[in-house]
């Protein structure tokens, strides 16, 4: 190994080689190491290192059976078909929540239609909330059956 | 064709999503008005007779009355907004005035008033449910009495 | 390190088979499977350094691609995404990362060598090359024991030639990261190099 060099670091190196240092910075390094031999050295191995791991890589002889791919690719869209069919058509699923509310919307809209309103209130047809009359009586009453309000007074 | 099922199913839930919303805020967006049939009958204890006409609300006065006889004198269907007052001439110089003044949740508020010889002399609020009727009686009439019927029912 | 720029040409084609497979199209997964098969296997070895685990590891990249396609939002290229798919699916497969490596011995007189050590030679000097296929030897031994997160930054930037910027984006580090991951493993590999020799 040559004698160390001070004036750039490893790592200023490594960015070198990455294009990764400031303009100058890089001109600055790629003008000087070419003059000293330590940097050129490690521009140099680092470089090769690169080089022959890309090499390595591109020369491994890769191929992916594209028959068994193919069968796999089969099997998970059968799977998938399945699954979405399923929770189309299946209660749980798929939009649960879009298809409660569009039962939730029908139910409603049925019982309006057919019973006259959306929760009627309880209680007798009428409230007496006042009452003002000089006669001298006045009985208020609610038929057991219907809940039917009589409001009854005598004149005399 | 699943994709389009699943497109038909969101129209769907959109349309009634949205019918519902106008169905719930239709009492806002509605014309407020209220239309008020006011019946006057004329109960008595003579000769059995029901009038054809009053066959939906009979069964209810008889469970309470003991009159025998109830003639439909009068039938008056009117269509009143808010506040808007309802005028029926009622037998014996009596005149009914009904008002309906707003919505109590879902039940219309009425403020009822007779008057004899144009005094008052009955002023009653009510809180009367959509489609129901309530009856206040009786003023003496021709060895009978009246009752009138007022049901309401939000357009 | 050059970077490899997209053609206008090659983007049309993307475009055109991105929606093909948004499709469902079987031709369009066979040509998707055709178009990057070699280059994913690379980028997936290099991080694995298993022969058997990088042919799963893409086919299932392939399947994931074709059944999420709809996701893609086409704000990267086909190429970055399923870069990332990738790698993701390697750091998934972590498990068997953690034992021991077996090492796949290729003989210096194996098939592949010969063949491939006849183009792009300057040399037929049998030494040389003999020197040539240790340091490789050397040097992939060597890779194997670099943790698995630098040999991640490594790869793509020594196979995929990225920047420390797109490195940082795809493994959603820093770019200070990405340097300091790069020089620890040239220091460590060197090191290792320099003891062997």
């Amino acid at each position: 190994m040559k004698k160390q060099c001070t004036k750039y670091t490893l790592e200023e190196i490594s960015r070198f080689i990455d294009n990764e240092l400031p303009q100058d910075q890089h001109a600055a390094l790629a003008k000087h190491h070419v003059h000293c031999p330590y940097c050129n050295q490690i521009v140099e191995q680092y470089q090769s290192i690169t080089d022959v791991y890309k090499e390595h890589l591109n020369r491994i002889p890769l191929e992916i059976d594209t028959l068994k791919i193919k069968e796999k690719f089969g099997q998970t869209l059968k799977n998938s078909k399945k699954k979405s069919k399923g929770s189309m058509f299946g209660f749980f699923g798929k939009y649960i929540y879009l298809k409660l509310a569009s039962i939730t919307a029908i139910v409603m809209i049925g019982l309006y239609t057919f019973q006259g309103g959306f929760f009627d209130p309880s209680g007798p047809s009428a409230i007496v909330k006042s009452v003002d009359t000089d006669f001298a009586s006045v009985m208020i009453i609610e038929t057991q059956k219907e809940k039917h309000t009589i409001i009854w007074f005598s004149e005399t | 064709m699943v994709h389009f099922i699943e497109t038909i199913i969101k129209t769907i839930s959109i349309f009634t999503g949205l019918s519902c919303f106008c169905l719930f805020t239709q009492p806002a967006f509605a014309k407020n008005q209220v239309l008020t049939d006011v019946k006057v009958i004329h109960a008595s204890t003579g000769p059995a007779h029901i009038d054809p006409r009053l066959k939906g609300n009979i069964s209810e006065l008889k469970s309470v009355f003991k009159y025998t006889s109830y003639r439909l004198i009068k039938d008056q269907k009117m269509k009143l907004n808010f506040n808007q007052k309802g005028r029926v001439i009622l037998p014996g110089k009596r005149t009914l005035v009904v008002i309906p003044s707003d919505m109590n949740g879902r039940r219309i508020r009425y403020q009822i008033n007779i008057h004899r010889n144009n005094h008052p002399v009955f002023q009653t609020q009510v809180l009367l449910k959509n489609n129901c009727s309530i009856t206040i009686g009786g003023p003496q009439f021709k060895n009978g009495t009246l009752l009138f019927n007022i049901s309401g029912s939000l357009q | 390190m050059d970077k490899i720029k997209p053609n206008p040409a090659d983007i049309v084609n993307e475009q055109d088979l991105i929606e093909r497979l948004k499709k469902g199209q079987q031709w369009a997964f066979n040509i998707l499977v055709n178009q990057y098969q070699d280059r994913l296997l690379k980028i997936v070895y290099g991080i694995t350094l298993d022969r058997e685990e990088s042919l799963e590891i893409v086919q299932d990249v392939f399947i994931s691609v074709f059944k999420n396609i709809h996701t893609f939002r086409q704000d990267a290229s086909l190429a970055t995404w399923l870069r990332k798919i990738a790698i993701n699916q390697c750091l998934n497969w972590k498990r068997k990362w953690k034992k021991r490596f077996r090492w796949n011995h290729v003989s210096l007189e194996s098939e592949n060598d010969k063949t491939l050590f006849t183009e792009n030679r300057k040399t037929n000097d049998p030494e040389i090359l003999f020197r040539e296929k240790q340091f490789e030897k050397n040097l992939m031994e060597a890779i194997k024991k670099l943790p698995e997160k630098i040999r991640l930054v490594f790869v793509l930037n020594a196979f995929e030639g990225l920047s420390y910027e797109e490195i940082a984006r795809t493994l959603k580090i820093k770019k200070g990261t990405v340097s300091s991951r790069l020089y620890f493993a040239r220091k460590k590999l060197s090191n290792s190099l320099d003891l062997k020799n």
